[in-house]
């Protein structure tokens, strides 16, 4: 199936009436939680994680898919109306756009926005379909080494650019690792770390740790900042038109911001966010006017948006093609796939074409439905602002338990999200990033089981992940993330010691 | 405002000492050999990256010069972390014996007291929609089975 019939194909799974609500659905609620400051698309996504079980796989990907570029479109309302960013992402639209608000032209920004923000899925989709296929039949190749060292990179890449700190990342990291090591062991059947207590045998499910580290997290992270009603800007239905010379000002940010977020998405890290920042940087040094950049230029609105929005679909080229997440947002989606079974990884695309596919091709759908919902609809979603935030925490509390308590109907499920909501508290509070420790849950299985399949088809020699072509590249480049910082720092150090050395000699010659 | 210092460093030890009790739990299951590895093999290499994650950790917080802080709640929102927790708790140890309407009531009424509503009968009132309309809604509509509780069953 080439892209094109993939793409054909991919429509006919998105436009059935089931994937259709779902999109929708999950479009609104992305919508409504990118406007709320506070609980983020991940936060949702990881609450909603437990709903989608019931649905089928395509349905409960493409629901989750659609929260998150939902909450892009979403953010970008409250940051350029209130100057309150409701997700991480819209920070730099807020910059420009509250300015451009504060004009009088609040709907000129919120047209940019959203049609930027469609622009740029759309053509992030059309990166998707040309990137992931090719990617994933060159995998194809790959042995039970290849999947090891590809399983073992990205999590060390994503370690590495998320905690900040590598030794940080690597705790996370190893956390997430030995909890997916409680329970049946894959390979040989055998139990462990279960101390006797039988429900641990089924192993820690990702729901419970995901809602926990995100969702519980977030609303005591919220609870304990004192809430209040913003001032709203009021936009009619009239001015969402920008005038000819904004869109001309705006058609270059947009295509630029969408083909830099792409790539950006297609890094580790969180590169939704790093996409807006380097597209306002860019903008700017480009623009003719970089002095408006702050005072409301459309240029600072209509890149970042675009960035962010690209960033997303570029985002989801490691987990279609390689069965990898660089983020928690894929995390999540990975875990939804794991969930009902699928091993992600490069034979998704040929044994569930309707999963692949109908992901790809839901998302020219959510864009273009976001588009024309979202709009017109400016009013009624700023005025969930004014929702009291006791009943939203409240609400949002209760639907977690319930979510986490379903999966499985187990009690351990509702300990392991309490706990694991107080460890995502704590670790906010002291900087630790968690994306490496939901992914390492979600992969630790597999990584586990191509490390014994590795050393069984070796015949017990570790120079397998080495001396094998493709697995040598990938320990290579994984040395090169590991050692890089390490040796990048001794050689500035070699560096200031070898200029004091020769400063003192200077110093101490005396003077002709 | 704490040291960021000295809560990553407890941190820190707090995880070394759970990894010295997951290795200690890890050599108790057959390593096997390498071309057969049994169920006891990988749980050590998991040992070793989270040990050195913490000792790592430890020694990069110590060597910091940087004096980072971390923020705790204002006084006036203090106690709004520790009740949700609190009900979060008692819903779980209490699900059971309770069922999951009285157990959601309480939650939704303990929420809705500490963020700030004031009038008793709306709190009561709000809290029993959420309680009794989850129920409602989860176990009677989407037929998602939750524990109904003593009083109930």
């Amino acid at each position: 199936m080439n892209s094109v019939e993939g793409l054909l194909y991919g429509l006919s799974v998105a436009l059935t009436p089931e994937n259709l609500l779902a999109a929708l659905i999950g479009g609104l609620i992305g919508t409504f939680v990118g406007v709320l400051p506070g609980i983020g698309p991940v936060g949702a996504m990881a609450i909603l994680l437990s709903t989608t079980s019931a649905l089928r796989p395509e349905t409960a990907l493409i629901m989750l898919a659609s929260i998150y570029y939902g909450a892009m479109y979403g953010g970008s309302t409250t940051s350029i109306l209130v100057n309150v960013p409701g997700e991480a992402a819209s920070i730099m639209t807020a910059v420009d756009g509250h300015q451009m608000a504060k004009r009088g032209r609040a709907g000129a920004a919120l047209a940019v926005a959203a049609v930027g923000s469609f622009i740029a899925g759309t053509i992030g989709v059309i990166g998707l379909m040309l990137f992931a296929p090719p990617l994933a039949t060159f995998a194809l190749s790959f042995g039970p080494p290849e999947y090891f060292m590809l399983a073992v990179l990205g999590l060390f890449a994503l370690s590495r650019v998320s905690g900040g700190s590598v030794w940080r990342g690597l705790l996370a990291l190893g956390i997430g690792l030995a909890l997916a090591t409680i329970g049946t062991d894959i390979v040989s059947g055998r139990t462990r770390f279960t101390f006797g207590y039988l429900p641990l045998a089924q192993g820690i499910d990702i729901v419970p740790v995901a809602v926990g580290l995100y969702g519980l997290a977030e609303v005591l992270t919220v609870a304990e900042q004192a809430g209040g009603v913003p001032n709203v800007v009021k936009v009619k239905f009239a001015e969402l038109f920008p005038s000819l010379a904004e869109w001309r000002r705006a058609l270059p940010p947009i295509l630029r911001g969408t083909f830099l977020g792409f790539g950006i998405g297609l890094l580790p890290g969180p590169s939704a966010v790093i996409s807006t920042f380097a597209s306002y940087r860019l903008e700017r040094r480009l623009s003719k006017h970089p002095e408006e950049f702050g005072q409301g230029a459309i240029e600072g609105v209509a890149g970042p948006e675009a960035a962010n929005n690209a960033a997303t679909s570029g985002h989801l080229v490691p987990l279609l093609a390689l069965g990898l997440g660089f983020g928690p947002s894929v995390a999540l989606l990975l875990a939804s796939l794991t969930m009902q079974g699928i091993q992600p990884g490069p034979l998704l695309m040929q044994q569930r074409p309707e999963v692949f596919w109908g992901v790809v091709a839901s998302m020219y759908v959510g864009n273009l439905v976001l588009l024309i919902l979202n709009l017109p609809l400016v009013g009624m979603w700023v005025s969930f602002l004014r929702l009291p935030q006791s009943i939203l925490l409240a609400c949002i509390t209760i639907f977690m338990l319930i979510g986490a308590y379903s999966v499985n109907n187990s009690m351990l499920d509702l300990a392991v999200l309490v706990i694991m909501g107080i460890v995502g508290y704590l670790f906010r509070k002291i900087g630790f990033e968690l994306a490496p420790l939901v992914l390492a849950l979600v992969l630790g299985a597999y990584v586990e089981r191509s490390f014994a399949q590795s050393l069984i088809i070796s015949h017990g020699d570790p120079s397998v992940f080495a001396t094998r072509p493709i697995s040598g590249v990938l320990t290579a480049v994984l040395a090169l993330i590991l050692l890089g910082p390490l040796v990048g720092r001794l050689l500035t150090s070699a560096g200031r010691l070898n200029a004091r050395r020769i400063t003192r000699s200077e110093s101490a010659r005396p003077a002709a | 405002v704490t040291a960021q210092k000295g809560v990553v460093l407890a941190v820190s030890a707090v995880i070394l000492v759970l990894t010295a009790a997951y290795f200690a739990e890890a050599l108790r299951y057959p390593r096997g050999v390498m071309a057969d590895p049994g169920p006891g093999l990988y749980p050590l290499i998991v040992a070793a990256i989270l040990a050195l994650g913490a000792a790592g950790t430890a020694l990069e917080t110590m060597a910091s010069r940087q004096a980072t802080t971390i923020v705790w709640p204002e006084p006036g929102t203090r106690m709004r972390p520790v009740a949700i927790l609190a009900s979060a708790v008692a819903y779980v140890l209490l699900l059971g014996w309770l069922g999951h309407p009285v157990m959601a009531t309480v939650t939704a009424l303990v929420i809705l007291h500490v963020m700030g509503m004031r009038a008793w009968p709306r709190k009561i009132a709000f809290a029993l929609l959420v309680g009794l309309g989850s129920y409602a809604l989860f176990d009677l509509v989407l037929e998602v089975p939750l524990p109904a509780g003593v009083l109930l069953t």
